[in-house]
Order: C-alpha cells, then structure tokens, then sequence
C-alpha cells in the first residue's frame, strides 16, 4: 500500500498532494530561515541564554514559524469559496478589529497598532488586509461586480477606503499604502476602465496637498523630510535613517560577515530583528546576501502570479493577485525605509521579520493562495 | 458556487511589471549605497563607533632628579551624554539637574548650570557628547554611580604640576589626547606614554551605554618614569634669579642654564619669555610661542664670553700661553679696516689673561691670527658649534659660523669671530662649549634624562656621552686659572665674585646683529664656574636687551655670583678656607 493511496482513499486527511505547490512552499520556508539566520544575528548581543529556550527570539520565531505552516497546510485544505462566502463577516470583522485596537490596543512606538495578548502581540491590520482581499476578490466575482463600471470601482474604494482610514489613524502609514496597492492590483486584473483610473488619480493627486497639510501628522511630515536631509535632526527623526543607510553602505559587496556587523552588533540600529532587519542584512552578508534574498522573493512571486494565471475562476485569480500585491508592497516598503528611499514606517520584511502575527498572516495568505492553487482551472475542468 | 468564466490572463502579469520595476529600483539604490558610495558608509561607521574605544594608558610621571614629583597623571574621568537618552524633555531636565549638580562638586571644573548642559547636549551629533573633561576621580564616581539617565564616564587622566611653574619650560605641556607637545613630554613621549588598551561600552537595549559596563578588551601598558637631571631646588632658584634679572635690569627676557660641566647634567634651565602653567591658555595664538625653548632654539651672538674659546684654542694649539704679551694699540687693521676695543682704550702692553681680564678684542685678534683660519675653524667644530648639541629637547637649532666657503666671507669676519661676532649660538651650545674648556677638554652631551623607570620598577640610567675632546687636559687647567684671574683680579673686587666660593668665569655684551650692521640692542651675559679648582656647576646667565645698558659684568655676573654661593651650599660643598680667610 503506497503513501499516495492512503491519502487518497482517506477524506479527512490532506488532500491534493499532487496539485500542492511545493516549489511556493519551499521558497516560503528558505526565507523564514533566513529570517532566523538574520535574528540570531542581530539578538547575539541582548540574549546570551540557551538556544531552545523560549526566551531566544530564534527559538520563538522557530516556533511561530511552525504553528504558521501548520494553519497553511490546513487553510489550504478549504476551499477558497467558502471564504469569499464569508468575506463580508470577516470583512466587518476585520473592521471592527481596527476600531478596537484604537480603543483598546497597545501604543508602542507612537502608534496603536497591536493588542497585546501576553505571550503573542497581535497586529489587526495584518488580518484586515486578508479580509479586504477576500471581499474585493468576491465582489469582482459576483454580477454587478464588473469593474469596468465606474459604480463598481466606486463601490470596491467604499470596501477598501474604510480600512485603509482606520490603519491611517493609528497611525500606520506604510499599511495603507498596502491597502492602497492591494487594490489597484485587484482592479487592474478586474478590468478596470483607463479613464477611471485616471480621473481616481488625479482626483487623489488633487487632494495630496491637502492631506499633507491636515491628515499627516507632523512627525509623518518630518519623516518624509529626513529622507531629503537625514543628517537635520540625526537623533531624532533622522537616526534610523542615518543608521541604516550607515549599515547598509558600510556592508559593501560581500558583507562583514554574520554576527560582524558593528552597526548591528553594537546596536546603533534600532529594532534589528524586526523592521530594520534589512539593514542586518546588508551590513553583515552585503550586496550580495541581499540578491539572494531578492532571488527568493523573485521566486516566490513568480509562483503567486502564476496561481493568478492558473486560478480557476476570477475570485481565485483576484485573492491571488491581491496576494501578491500584499507581500510584494511589504517588501518593497521595508526594504526601501532600510534605504532610506521610503518614509520610516514600521512595516516587517514578510517572513523575515521577527513577529509571530506578520508571520502567521503571511503562511495563511500562502494557504489561501495553496487553496486556489490545488482547485486551479485544469483541474476543474478533468 | 457561483462560478465566472476566467477573464484573459495577460493582465495578471501587471503585479509582476510592479515587481521588477521595484526591484530595480531597489537594486540600482543597494548598488549605489553599497558599491558606488561604500567608502564613505564604512568611514561614517568606523568613525561613530570610534568614541570610547581606546583605553588610555597611564602615563609616566617626570620627577627631578632627587626623585621629586615635578609632573604626574592622576586618574580623572571624561563625562559623557547620550543625547538619545535625553530626548525626553522630563528624563533630560531632572538628569542635568543632577548632573550639574554633582559637578559643582569638582571645584577644578568650570561651573555649569543644568540648562547649559541640556544645550550642549541637544546641539551634539549622534555620539555621546562629551560633557565635561578630567573630573576629579571621585566627582566622577559620585556622578557615574548615581546612575542618571544617558550619563557615561570614560577613564581619563590629567597632568598635575605639584611643583606649580616650576620648570614648566622644560617640562613642557600634554595635548587632549595625552600626547606631549611640547618640552620632555613632547621629547619622550613615547617613553611616557606606554601603549593604550582597547575598551567597548556594553549597552542596554535601547542603545544607551551601561554605567561602569566597559569591556576591556586589551589592557593598556604603563609609560615609564622619567628621572631628570633638574633638581627642583636649583631650577626655582634659577627662576628665582632670571625673573629678578630681568626686572632690575629692564631686560625683555633671558635665560640661565646651571650644568654639571662634568657629565653634562643640566641641573637647571630657565627661559623667559616661557611656559607657565598658572597662566596657558592655548587659545590664545600668541601663547603659542611660549611652548619653545628658547634656550635650545634661539640664537645670539654671544660677543666676549666667545673669547674664552678663542684662548682655549691657542693655548691648546701652543701658539701662545698665558704669559705671552703683546702691545695692544687700541686699535686693529685687517685689510685697512680698523676695528676697536669694545670702550675705546688702549691698554698697552698685555699678556693673554689680561687679554681675557679687560675683554680686550685686539688680544682676541692677536691669538686667532696666531693660530689662522683653518686651525681656528676647526676648533669651532671641535667645541660643537653649527651643530645641534644633541640635548634631549626638541627644536634645537644648529647655530651659524660664518667660513671661507660663503659668498661674502672676509678676513674681517674671523677676525670679529675670535671676540664673538660673525658666529651664532645657542645658550646651551655655548655653555656646552665652555664646559669643554673647563672640565679637563672633554665636550659632553648635554642631557636633561638621567634614569628611566619602568612600570615594573626597573631603572635605566642614561650614561654621560662624550662627543669629542677638543683640547687638552693642561690646556683646561689652564684655561680654569687664567677665568680664575678674571673673576679675581689684583686690586680690585669683581662683581661676579661669589662670597664663600671660587670661581673663574667671562662677561660678553654684544649687540644684537641686524642687517647689515648691528643695532644698540644688545645681549648681556655671564659665564662662569665654581669651585675653581673643581668646577661643580657652570652657570650661563643671558639678559636680553637689558634697557639699562649695563654690561655683562655689571648686569651678569652678579647674579652668578648670588646663585654660585646659593647652589653649591644646597649641593653640600664645602666653602673655600681661602675666601673666608681674605674676608
């Protein structure tokens, strides 16, 4: 009796083996490694304890990435329809997540983005932005959600604007740039019309100086500014720039080396693990360590995008392009504050930061994106 | 299940043109920062971890050479801040209250209110910003154990003087980074400095430097001591007696060297204008000047004093001896040029120590023609002049003698050299050259470094170093008779006669040369040893434009006397039965 057999022929066990990508699998899990790799790294100087205990941030991280790949097997396992049926409940759900978390979360550097749950702190956003998907991929799939009307594109920037406001207030910038890009990758795939897209950017083009002037706040305004002119304030808004462009520049082709890095070793970076872990990156394995991590990044889009390609309706197509927007704009945002090109804006290097709730929203992204993969069209159609 | 037909797929390359557009992007900006700019990246990094690196080491102690403490280091510490500690206007308030107020404790340190130091702290960089420097070492403690917010302390250490101005000039100053830079500081350092460690800060998780959390990585070595040849008692007097000079005479500056002729210890030197420590201030420009040594760099044209070597070398040489007379008409011609006795007289018929006794320049003429040109010349190279002495100071100058190989070189210029024109000097060289004549016709190396002190209490003597012998053993005694005769004429009472000792010596006063000529500037000067018979300290004593116009004689020698009766009772040496008869 062979292996195969007996999954086939067992209904409550894994299911579609055959059709499982494990080429998105195995990139997704090079890159947590060389999260931990990084981790370890940057925390050797403030934890010197045992290596499996659950105080060393490698070990946690170990662990959460353990947790996260068993809800992927098993989120692959539903059918991505049953959650675009409950969109709209995971939709307000997520909602009513981020008005909590301004009421009740937990304010960490300036801004109220996490409940802290104890042993885990949990990011509402991470899970928002999942739901948004889920119910922007629903609402093009359904009739009257053709995005080549102006009324629908409208209706889609109702799900999408709500969202996107209450992480704005959190104040979380970086996220709604996220939203922001989730959704204009999904109407691109849905069809949109390219007039409208242009009368909406420069509708938001007029309204820019606005918000400028009202809707930043001055330490955003000032962020945006340190960019021109880090060295203005370098204590204050300018550090973290100075500092991570000081690591990234000093790493230089090949690196220091791992646990070399003075920048990171010394601790003139701040939150190494974490958002500045890039500049970890760069100043200990250099240029080069960095095109190994975009090799990986490069793979595991590649793979989204073609779940896009082989999806076996529009829904599925949609939850995978917005996927990908989603990883691929927290990648880029990150590793572009790392070069002081972007605003500082605290957001994690998908699967490398550490942090259990961006990590567990990432393998889930991937389970729904397995999910669309294993029901993908040829499939469908024997 | 709702099912829709899947719409065209091209459009699902869209997020992938995003990607690699960003990709570019990012990739052309790591090329830029990473390769392009890297240089400068890695020099920003080297420099802001460079702060609080280096360990110090102790630095050696110079003592006199009774082994006096004439400078030392003591353990001080330099007060950091982290300006990010300080960023919270509450934590930075109430830290620079305490701080300034635990500063005040040090009363070495200038006063500072806590709104000040919040200034100074919020105008730094992203370093540490050095608060306060060499707080007295229990001050620091006091401040470093209090644990205020973003307050560091690196171990330093400061330069203490317990003997205050005294000797300054040769001891010269330390820079900030515990380097000398100028004096036995400069010219030891790297004896006295030893080899700094390495140290890194352990910091606390938000970056800030922990309090005492320094690792020593490798430890710095110890300098060694240094033991002069000065003895702080001489060198005070010296001082004592060149600053009363100078004031009584109205004279712009001036030196006076006290030496051991026997083995070239320089048991005091004093310069003026130089150092102080009671008054440095390095920011001001025209301080800057002090920090040489004149006595070493500076050069005068010593006039009669010269005349001593003039006879030194013809005694030696046999071409005359002391007894040897000659008329002196008043008056000299070389080439048809005339040239005078220094007061215009003539003194008829003389021997050679009533040459030296009445300073007579025709007598000085009558020898160097005697003994010529080339053997003249080569005397002067014997006695160390145009070159440096070699004394452990820096900046010592060579000196100039003016030989046939100049382009304007005349007769008449040796003849001027044998009474102490047409030649530079330095006082030391003189001095040196002087002791050559005296102490039995050996040129020795004047030094101010008698031993070296290891760490481990290892000592190095530095032995006396003879350079040349330039003339005879006789030819020195007789030399020592015939400044006897000077110093202790028939008839009448010299001025630079000690009371209780013998003494022998010779007065210059020249004027000082300008251009073309000379002016009516001059240098007065003294040289002279005791006892005579066995001279134990030779004394140069140099007024600088005395505004008096008194001669070396009357302004001199003098104060040799007063510090020959002084210096030899210190030193324990028995009076002279044949002074305290006659008095």
């Amino acid at each position: 009796m062979t292996l195969g057999y007996a999954v086939r022929t067992r209904t409550f066990a894994f299911r579609g083996w055959d059709r499982f990508d494990y080429l998105l699998l195995l990139t997704s899990a090079m890159l947590v490694v060389y999260g931990l790799v990084l981790i370890h790294s940057a925390s050797s100087t403030t934890y010197d304890g045992p290596l499996t205990s659950f105080a060393n941030p490698v070990a946690r991280q170990a662990l959460f990435a353990i947790i996260s790949l068993g809800i992927m097997f098993a989120i692959s396992q539903v059918d991505y329809h049953h959650l675009t049926h409950y969109a709209w409940y995971l939709y307000i759900a997520g909602i009513l997540s981020l008005i909590a978390v301004l009421v009740f979360g937990t304010e960490a550097y300036g801004s109220t983005r996490w409940f802290d749950l104890g042993i885990i702190q949990v990011q509402p956003s991470e899970f928002a932005k999942l739901a948004t998907i889920l119910l922007l991929a629903r609402f093009f799939s359904e009739h009257g959600g053709d995005a080549r009307e102006l009324r629908a594109l409208v209706v889609s920037l109702v799900i999408v604007v709500p969202a996107a406001l209450l992480v704005f207030i959190e104040p979380d910038l970086g996220t709604s740039v996220v939203f922001a890009a989730i959704w204009l990758g999904v109407v691109v795939i849905a069809g949109v019309n390219r007039g409208h897209l242009l009368l909406l950017g420069a509708a938001a083009l007029a309204v820019l100086p606005f918000a400028w002037t009202f809707a930043l706040e001055d330490y955003q305004v000032e962020r945006i500014s340190v960019l021109v002119n880090p060295d203005e304030s370098p204590l204050d808004a300018g550090y973290n720039v100075i500092q991570s462009q000081i690591a990234v520049g000093s790493g230089q082709v090949f690196g220091k080396g791992l646990m070399n890095g003075e920048q990171t070793q010394l601790r003139y970076l701040k939150v190494p693990t974490k958002d500045f872990i890039f500049s970890v990156l760069g100043e200990e394995l250099g240029f080069a360590g960095a095109l190994a991590l975009f090799l990986l990044f490069i793979v595991l889009l590649l793979r989204i995008i073609r779940a896009a390609q082989i999806a076996g309706d529009t829904a599925g197509q949609l939850i995978a392009v917005g996927i990908a927007m989603l990883i691929l704009m927290q990648a880029f945002i990150n590793i572009a504050v790392n070069l002081s090109i972007f605003p500082v804006t605290g957001i994690p290097l998908p699967f490398l930061s550490q942090g259990g709730s961006s990590l567990m929203s990432m393998f889930i992204a991937l389970g729904i994106v397995q999910s669309v993969i294993i029901r993908h069209r040829a499939y469908r159609q024997t | 299940m709702a099912q829709q037909r899947v719409q065209g797929t091209r459009r699902v390359w869209v997020p992938a043109a995003f990607f690699f557009a960003f990709t570019l992007v990012i990739a052309a900006r790591l090329v830029q920062v990473q390769v392009i700019e890297h240089k400068a990246y890695a020099e920003r990094a080297a420099t802001e971890l460079k702060s609080g690196e280096t360990r110090l080491a102790r630095r050696g102690a110079i003592l006199d050479r009774n082994g006096n403490v004439l400078a030392t280091s003591v353990d001080t510490w330099d007060i950091y801040v982290s300006p990010r500690s300080w960023q919270d206007p509450v934590n930075a308030l109430q830290a620079a209250d305490a701080l300034a107020r635990l500063l005040a404790n040090d009363i070495a340190q200038p006063k500072v209110d806590a709104s000040q130091l919040r200034a100074q702290v919020g105008a730094g960089g992203t370093g540490d910003v050095l608060i306060a420097r060499d707080v007295s070492y229990e001050t620091g403690r006091l401040i470093l154990g209090s644990s205020i917010t973003g307050v560091t302390g690196i171990v330093n250490s400061a330069r203490i003087h317990p003997e205050g101005d005294t000797g300054a000039s040769v001891l010269g100053i330390i820079g900030q980074e515990n380097s000398g830079l100028a004096g036995i500081e400069a010219q030891y350092n790297s004896v006295l400095q030893g080899k700094p460690g390495k140290a890194i800060f352990e910091r606390d998780t938000t970056g800030d430097p922990i309090p005492f959390g320094e690792h020593v990585v490798t430890d710095p070595q110890p300098g060694k001591d240094i033991v002069l040849t000065i003895d702080r008692y001489i060198q005070r007097q010296a001082e004592y007696w060149l600053e009363k000079g100078i004031k009584d005479h109205r004279a712009k500056g001036g030196a006076i060297i006290v030496m051991d002729p026997r083995n070239g210890e320089i048991l005091a030197l004093a310069s003026s204008p130089g150092l102080k420590y009671s008054t440095l201030d390095l920011s001001d420009a025209a301080q800057g000047d002090l920090l040489r040594n004149r006595t070493v760099t500076d050069l005068y044209e010593p006039g009669s004093v010269m005349k001593v070597i003039t006879a030194a070398a013809a005694i030696d040489a046999g071409v005359v001896s002391p007894g040897t007379t000659y008329v002196d008409t008043g008056i000299a011609y070389i080439y048809d040029i005339p040239i005078k006795n220094w007061d215009d007289s003539v003194y008829g018929t003389q021997t050679m120590t009533g040459v030296l006794q009445h300073s007579i320049n025709t007598g000085a003429i009558f020898m160097v023609e005697k003994l010529g040109q080339k053997a003249f010349h080569s005397y002067l190279d014997a006695f160390g002049f145009g070159r440096p002495t070699g004394i452990d100071l820096n900046g010592e100058s060579t000196g100039i003698i003016r030989r046939p190989t100049d382009d304007d070189w005349s007769p008449v210029d040796l003849a001027t050299q044998s009474f102490g024109q047409s030649i530079s000097v330095t006082p030391l060289q003189m001095l040196s050259a002087v002791a050559a004549t005296i102490n039995g016709g050996r040129l020795i190396k004047p030094r101010l470094a008698r031993a070296f002190v290891g760490p481990d209490g290892v000592r190095e003597e530095v032995r006396p170093e003879i350079v040349g012998e330039p003339i005879s053993e006789t030819a020195s005694a007789t030399i020592r008779q015939m400044l006897y005769d000077v110093v202790n004429p028939e008839g009448r009472t010299y001025p630079g006669a000690p009371v209780n000792y013998t003494a022998g010596g010779k007065s210059g006063t020249a004027n000082v040369p300008i251009p073309n000529g000379y002016d009516d500037r001059q240098v007065a000067s003294f040289i002279g040893f005791a006892p005579a018979d066995a001279p134990q300290i030779l004394v140069l004593v140099k007024l600088d434009e005395n505004n008096d116009l008194m001669t070396g004689t009357q302004a001199a020698s003098p104060i040799f006397a007063k510090l020959a009766d002084d210096v030899l009772a210190y030193l324990n040496v028995r009076p002279d039965s044949a002074r305290y008869v006659s008095r």
